[in-house]
């Protein structure tokens, strides 16, 4: 078995060495650098994110906070600083949001998807204009 | 030119210097061609191919962090613009099925080949090589002419380095079944004619 693989391995080699390796046509090199000249000035035009990812970062971090806060510390909101505040100027912010458990879990769901999907997505398209 | 000059020709591109870039396309221009001729088995096409290829590279050049060999990490492009394009053409080969071949059979087939002249030897095998499927013609220029690793070869097909062996084997059997196929037509047209 292995004297076969052996003797096919040497068969090809020898087959292999009529089939020489053909030469790139005479103006290739020229044709491209020909082509580079409208890709380098398309690279002053790279995109830059409006805002850097650091800062939505942060943004992310104080939101999942925040939000985290509230949720711990549902009580503590009622009475607060902003109803004492609010108590004492003419603005009629009487806005009291009893939302009902589905929605509350509906909601959360959306936006656990929405953040899986980010990144599957992210991944997806990363691959896809990957060279 | 070393891979000291490889480097030096990124930094110069990425300094700016567009035309060093020329030097970069000089020494592959080659490699990438046949990698894409291979695979198309169309000259035109290959050369399209292989010109894309090189922008892409000059796209990306900055992002080579020489974690491979910059010839590796080129051909790895090649390879797979030049698939891309297969796809899109849609221009998968026929699947030859694959015999298992003994000593004697390996034997005779050599035989037959040193009994050809030298012209008729290089066609038949250029005909045969052509009606191997793409990626068993591509591994095979790999092992034989690139002289590339098994690892190398896996990191540029993107698979591991154990199916590349495999496919390896597969495409000396095929090409072998293929051979004996074409000498054993070539010998009855020669001895009963076409008729």
């Amino acid at each position: 078995m292995e004297q076969d693989e052996k003797q096919l391995d040497q068969l090809i080699k020898k087959v292999m060495t009529y089939d020489t390796p053909e030469a790139a046509p005479a103006d290739f090199t020229s044709k491209v650098m020909a082509q580079l000249q409208p890709v380098k000035t398309s690279a002053v035009t790279t995109h830059k994110p409006l805002i850097p990812t650091i800062a939505w970062i942060v943004i992310g971090v104080l939101f999942v906070g925040v939000a985290t806060w509230i949720m711990f510390n549902a009580d503590a909101t009622k009475g607060g600083y902003l109803q004492q505040f609010m108590a004492g100027t003419d603005l009629p912010l009487q806005w009291n949001f009893n939302g009902s458990k589905t929605l509350f879990y509906a909601v959360l769901g959306l936006v656990a998807m929405l953040g899986v999907q980010i990144f599957i997505l992210k991944d997806y398209f990363e691959k896809r204009l990957a060279v | 030119m070393t891979p000291t000059n490889d480097q030096s020709i990124i930094k110069a591109v990425a300094n700016g210097d567009t035309l060093a870039y020329a030097q970069l396309v000089d020494r592959y221009k080659d490699l990438v061609f046949n990698v894409a001729l291979k695979l198309l088995q169309h000259r035109e096409e290959a050369e399209e191919v292989a010109q894309d290829t090189f922008i892409k590279v000059f796209k990306q050049l900055s992002s080579f962090k020489g974690q491979s060999k910059l010839s590796t990490w080129i051909y790895k492009i090649a390879y797979n613009n030049s698939l891309d394009r297969l796809k899109k053409n849609k221009k998968y080969r026929n699947d030859v099925p694959i015999d298992g071949f003994t000593t004697e059979r390996l034997k005779c087939v050599d035989n037959a080949l040193e009994q050809l002249i030298e012209a008729e030897k290089q066609q038949l095998i250029k005909n045969s090589l052509a009606q191997l499927p793409e990626d068993y013609r591509l591994v095979l220029q790999m092992f034989y002419f690139e002289d590339l690793s098994l690892q190398e070869m896996a990191e540029i097909i993107n698979i591991e380095a154990n199916t590349v062996k495999v496919k390896l084997f597969r495409a000396r059997k095929k090409l072998a079944t293929i051979l004996e196929e074409t000498m054993q037509q070539q010998h009855k047209i020669m001895y009963y004619g076409t008729g």
